[in-house]
Formats: C-alpha cells, structure tokens, sequence
C-alpha cells in the first residue's frame, strides 16, 4: 500500500467517498508515531494501545471540523496528548495522588508490564522523568526520546520556542541530577 | 556535571520499551475495524425551545419594562376617592363661571370704550346738525 503524503491525505478527506481511505492513511502514517508519544506519558502498553484508539476515534469523528489550517499531525498530536493528560487524571484521582506529586504509581504499572525489557538504569531513567512536572515531562519526551523540533513541539503545545528550550534544559538538569544521586 | 551528562547520553537512542510481535504491521486495520462506518458528528439537536428562547428572553424583557412604568404611573397618580389634605383648601370653581367671568369682562370694556369716545361722538352730532 502506496504511503500518502499529508497534503495528498487532506485533499483526499474532503471527498467522502475516498474519506475513509484517506484516513486509513492517516492512522499508517502516524500511527506508530503517536504511539511512541503515547506510551512514553502512560508506559503501560495496553493503556497506550487504548489511549491510540480513543485518539483516532475522536480524530475520525471530528474529521468534517478539520479545516487544514494547521498541520495534520500537529492536530491528532493535540488529540493524542489531551487523551493522555486527561487518562492521567483519571489515574491519579484513583491513586489518590495530587497533580504536584510525581506520578510515581506509574512506576508500578511499568514494572508489572510485559513489554518492558529494560534494565535497572531504564527503570531509574523513568524514575526520573516521572519527577518533572506533567508538561516538562511532554517537553522531555518530544525532544530526548522523539528529537522532536522545537518549532513542531511549539505548535502542538501552543508555548513559545525560548519557553521550550527552557523547560527542556531544566527537566535535563533535573533527571542529571536524579540520575547522579540514584547511581 | 561532564559524567551526569554522560548518563544521561548514554542512554539515548536506547527503547527499553516493546510491543507485542507484529504490533505496528497489523495496528492500521486494528484501528480502522473498531471506528464506525461514517464520521459521526454529533450534530447537536436544536430544539424549537433553544429558537425560541432569545424571542422568550426578549418579550419578557419588554414586559418586564411594561410593568415597571404602569407601576410607577400608577404610584404617582392621586386616587380620586382619597380625601384631600385637611390643612389645604381646595376651591371647587365650576365651569359655567368662567363663562360668566368672561361675559361680565367684556360688558366693563365696552363700557369703558364708550366712555373713551363719548365726547367726539357728541361733537360729530352736534356737527351734522348745524
């Protein structure tokens, strides 16, 4: 099957009949991607398989309302994040954890998880990320695990490049600095 | 800090984190066979109450406006039946009076009128009968 490019993918979507081939694009194109996004914020596998699904459900139900003035993957990215944000949530208020406490319960789950062949340094790798802040812990992943664009990273989180470097640079202090102190 | 940073360095590019085998390959048709057929947009119901609530909003606005204006006439209009203020004296003066008042003030004017010329009417007989 021939890979769309993304402006072929739009194009296509305003014809309903080719509506559900084009988004059947979309999900080959960005579906791995996302995932990785989604399962670096969740780390459990199933919670990311769920949290991809729910995301192109919403994307393919809101598909009429989008207009392309922004790019396609910057659009299921904001999706995909809210998806996470508000699963997380969720987690806490099970959890009886608060938004300014590290989503360390997160840990358990990652332990407990099948698809996870990491060593102990990995475990202490995402000991660490789970200390930042929720969206410093978004910054982190775009960039240290995806090597995501600032400008991109700026789109879909709607902050400024200057902020975004900022916040990447301290949450790398931080996890040095957690790192240093575990190791 | 140079070791810290080499940490962190050295784990980059490194995913601890795996899939179930053949994951990616079948996750397309995964994810299309769970959505419905057509984007559903839940187009959201207008009922003939949400049309007509503004006009609602908008009569009793006016009614409201109505009510408080009869209210304050209505406060502000003497009750005929009420009874006067004893300390004021009120004159009753009934309408044919006026009648009379004007009738009795042109009889003293025309009086006075003929007073006025009484000397150049004489003067002006006195002169045709010579």
């Amino acid at each position: 099957m021939r890979q769309y490019t993304e402006d072929e993918i739009v194009e296509q979507l305003r014809d309903p009949d080719k509506q559900r081939d084009a988004f059947a694009g979309i999900v080959s194109l960005y579906g791995e991607k996302l995932y990785w996004q989604i399962r670096k914020m969740v780390l459990d596998h199933e919670d990311a398989n769920d949290l991809l699904q729910n995301t192109f459900l919403k994307a393919w139900t809101n598909i009429d309302n989008f207009r392309g003035e922004a790019k396609l993957s910057t659009w299921l990215y904001k999706i995909a994040i809210n998806e996470c944000l508000t699963f997380l949530n969720k987690q806490r208020s099970q959890n009886n954890v608060s938004i300014d406490d590290a989503d360390v319960f997160l840990l358990e789950r990652l332990k407990g998880d099948e698809y996870f062949d990491g060593d102990e340094v990995q475990v202490k790798l995402q000991n660490a990320v789970l200390t930042l802040p929720e969206k410093q812990r978004l910054v982190f992943n775009m960039k240290y695990f995806d090597e995501m664009k600032y400008e991109d990273m700026s789109d879909i989180l709607g902050t400024s490049v200057g902020a975004l470097k900022a916040s990447y640079h301290h949450a790398v202090k931080k996890i040095e600095e957690f790192l240093t102190k575990e190791l | 800090m140079k070791k810290e940073a080499n940490n962190l360095e050295s784990l980059k590019g490194q995913n601890p984190f795996t899939v179930p085998e053949g994951y990616f390959e079948g996750l397309t048709s995964q994810i299309m066979s769970q959505l419905p057929e057509k984007p559903q947009e839940k187009a959201k119901q207008v009922s003939l109450m949400d049309r007509v609530r503004p006009w609602l909003y908008m009569a009793a606005v006016f009614a409201g406006l109505g009510l408080f204006f009869k209210a304050i006439v209505f406060v502000n209009t003497p009750d005929p039946s009420a009874k006067p203020d004893s300390l004021l004296v009120r004159t009753e003066v009934p309408v044919d009076s006026f009648t009379a008042i004007q009738a009795e003030e042109d009889l003293e004017y025309l009086e006075y009128i003929e007073d006025q010329y009484t000397d150049y009417l004489l003067a002006e007989e006195l002169a045709l009968s010579e």
